[in-house]
């Protein structure tokens, strides 16, 4: 078994909105609708009473523990919950805590909708971004608590390719520099002399960069050039582990294949471990050992790519899976797509229970109230959904 | 197969000219017609008011000598700038009275750009706490009024020596200067901090300190350098003009101002003796404007995506132009011919 190279145990990364939850509408309408249900089951009620003192006087009742019929059960219960979030603070749900473990060498895969918090993830585990709740660990030395001074020598050894090659280099730094400053930084070279630059040749050309490129601004390459700046700027520190954050999706694809290809035969060479965030399930396969599929800021399955691809147990990587457009029109025809009803929740109001339930198409009452446990159904195979493996 | 050589010649990577970022700067500055001509009239300006303030130095030219016999003569080639009142040479006292301007001016700019970038920075990068303090200093500064607090340090000051006020002058001009400057900088590096560049630094492992002055300085140095030239210009106007409300130093050295001071004093040397006032006039209009100019140059050298417009392209440009305004022309009157 290889080392484990990096760990997650349960990162949450909430942004802060500023405003506050305000639920009076629903509160009011759910009073409202109680009041309903009680007057057509319990025909017998005091027809003075107003409907505010016969909601309180029912709500009283429920909170000591008396029973009433299902209908008004689950109405209360919903009032109780909504009443019992009404004014907190909201955050933007990035990561809703999140396990992982990276060993050396491999390639994690990570899937997911816009939004669903993946490229936070890939920052929050870097500690670019300061993580809310939870703990990582780098080289198992807990990193969760670093400043941004301890961060700075552990930062040799882990390295980010971002995804928008445009805003992502300095435009008034020339391609040496940009690839050269972390070198001079870290004390790698202590000052721009021959060896410095030939070494920064050296990085260029792994990478598909031409030597004489190296005076030159970002403004003056394409989109695929400025990408490899940026992997070539990532691999200069010759780091062991690397954060791909949609590294290629803003590439066409025949260069595409070639900064795959590159990043696959440098993690050769170099035995560098990557966490691939992608949206483009054919590339996440080419490239990964294992993958993680997230929704809405939870990791909702994750396994090895073979079995994710053959046995997808939630329903949402399913779906997801389904949605890959197949080449063969033989396998296209047998092929079931499942579409998902609606759009993907609010990450600021999150549904209760599991969060899936108000797209999935098998979801049981249950999965309203439950939020169901990241566990381990096969070996090595880990789903949230408490009813994994379904047919749809 | 010489033919393909040939024709490919100024199109494979071997014939590419690399260029250091330097190089570049210098070739888009030197096609900029205006901002050469900016630069050649301030060298020669700063290079002639040098050379007569160490002639005099040398020299020991007596700037209070005074005749008597040559009051208010006219230029000649003797006195090219004429004499003034006490029979002294106009045009050595105007070239000295650069001395001060150019010393005033820089050393204030260099005052005010240094507090203004760096309190602008800092407040823009850390934000929070840190902006607020900074930006209340700066609303207080701006609140200053100038003239006010220029008289009363230069009330307090009166009685020291010419070179100790012109510290004073600076400091005042360079404490007060710095506040827009300031305001700049700070916006435009909030937004740039924002950027996923400056995410990258942090992913790199570059320290703060070298993460605003080599990545967010730069990109804020075109501003600054505008802003820079202002305040270079406004500093040689605001000395100036304390010069001439007497607040600068004193005689018998001379300013450019205190000699448009002395010209203004009344209305028959304004009318008659032209040339008192017309000279160091018209030296501090072209210094002036020719700093503007290098300024809006080097702005433009400065930015990696401005476009340089060589000698020949202009040439080009301004026949298409004839041939735009030919063409108008002709349908016009063709028009108004057929009506």
């Amino acid at each position: 078994m290889p080392n484990v190279l990096l760990e997650t145990k349960g990162v949450k990364k909430y942004f802060p909105t500023g405003m506050k939850r305000n639920e009076k509408r629903n509160l009011k309408r759910l009073s409202l609708e109680t009041v309903r249900i009680y007057k057509k089951d319990y025909p017998d009620t005091n027809p003075k009473l107003k409907e505010k003192e016969l909601f309180n006087d029912i709500y009283n009742q429920f909170k000591e523990g008396k029973i009433f019929s299902d209908e008004l059960n689950s109405v209360l219960v919903e009032y109780e919950a909504l009443s019992n979030v009404h004014g907190d603070r909201l955050y933007v749900r990035a990561n809703d805590g999140i396990n992982l473990t990276i060993y050396d060498g491999e390639t994690v895969g990570l899937v997911g909708e816009s939004g669903c918090g993946k490229s936070t993830f890939g920052r929050t585990i870097l500690k670019l971004y300061e993580p809310t709740e939870g703990e990582i660990l780098f080289n198992g030395k807990n990193i969760t608590d670093y400043s941004m001074n301890q961060m700075i020598p552990l930062r040799r050894e882990m390295q980010i390719i971002f995804q928008d090659p445009y805003s992502s280099l300095n435009p008034r730094m020339t391609v040496g520099e940009i690839i050269g400053e972390a070198l001079l930084e870290h004390g790698i070279f202590k000052s721009r002399n021959d060896e410095f630059e030939n070494y920064v040749k050296e990085i260029m050309r792994t990478c598909g960069l031409d030597d004489y490129m190296i005076y030159r601004y970002p403004h003056e390459f394409s989109g695929g050039q400025r990408q490899r700046i940026g992997i070539a700027r990532a691999l200069a520190l010759k780091p062991k582990f690397i954060v791909c954050d949609e590294a290629v999706s803003a590439l066409d694809v025949s260069i595409q294949s070639q900064v795959i290809n590159l990043l696959k035969d440098l993690q050769n060479k170099f035995g560098l471990s990557y966490l691939f965030i992608s949206h483009d399930l054919a590339v996440v396969k080419h490239i990964s050992d294992r993958i993680g599929v997230m929704y809405l800021g939870d990791m909702v399955e994750f396994t090895d790519k073979h079995r994710l691809y053959d046995n997808p147990l939630h329903p949402y990587t399913k779906a997801l899976l389904s949605a890959i457009p197949e080449t063969d029109l033989e396998k296209a025809r047998s092929k079931k797509r499942i579409i998902l009803e609606g759009d993907i929740p609010s990450n600021i109001i999150v549904p209760t229970g599991c969060k899936f339930h108000t797209r999935c198409p098998i979801a049981k009452p249950v999965c309203k109230l439950e939020i169901p446990e990241f566990r381990e159904v096969e070996k090595g195979h880990f789903v949230a959904c408490h009813f994994s493996g379904a047919e749809l | 197969m010489s033919e393909i050589i040939e024709q490919n010649k100024g199109f494979s990577k071997e014939d590419e000219v690399i260029l250091s970022p330097t190089q570049q700067i210098i070739i888009k500055f030197k096609n900029n017609k205006l901002a050469m001509f900016g630069f050649w009239l301030f060298t020669i300006i700063v290079t002639v008011v040098v050379v007569t303030h160490f002639y005099a130095e040398f020299t020991g030219y007596d700037f209070s000598a005074t005749d008597p016999a040559l009051k208010n003569l006219g230029p000649s080639w003797e006195h090219p700038f004429g004499t003034d009142k006490y029979g002294r040479n106009t045009f050595v006292r105007v070239l000295e009275g650069g001395w001060i301007s150019l010393q005033v001016g820089f050393m204030s700019t260099i005052m005010a750009v240094t507090i203004g970038v760096t309190m602008g920075s800092i407040a823009g990068y850390f934000g929070g706490k840190i902006d607020s303090i900074i930006m209340r200093i700066v609303e207080v500064i701006y609140s200053f009024p100038f003239l006010a607090i220029a008289f009363t340090i230069s009330a307090i000051f009166r009685d020291k020596p010419p070179q100790f006020r012109l510290f004073v002058i600076v400091g005042i001009l360079g404490l007060i200067s710095w506040t827009g400057l300031a305001r700049i900088v700070r916006g435009q590096i909030m937004s740039l901090k924002e950027q996923e560049f400056i995410l990258a630094t942090k992913a790199l492992g570059i320290k703060t300190r070298n993460q605003i002055i080599r990545h967010l300085i730069p990109n804020v140095l075109a501003m600054v350098v505008v802003s820079g030239t202002l305040t270079f210009a406004n500093a040689i106007l605001m000395e100036a003009f304390l010069s001439f409300l007497n607040l600068s130093v004193t005689e018998p050295i001379p300013t450019w101002g205190a000699l448009l001071s002395k010209a203004s004093q009344n209305s028959t040397s304004l009318r008659k003796f032209w040339w008192i006032w017309i000279f160091p006039g018209t030296m501090l209009f072209m210094f002036i404007m020719s700093i503007n100019l290098i300024g809006e140059g080097l702005r433009d050298a400065i930015d990696p995506k401005a476009e340089i417009t060589t000698k020949e392209q202009r040439k080009a440009a301004k026949e298409r132009r004839k041939a735009e305004k030919q063409a108008a022309k002709e349908a016009k009157l063709a028009s108004k011919g057929g009506v």
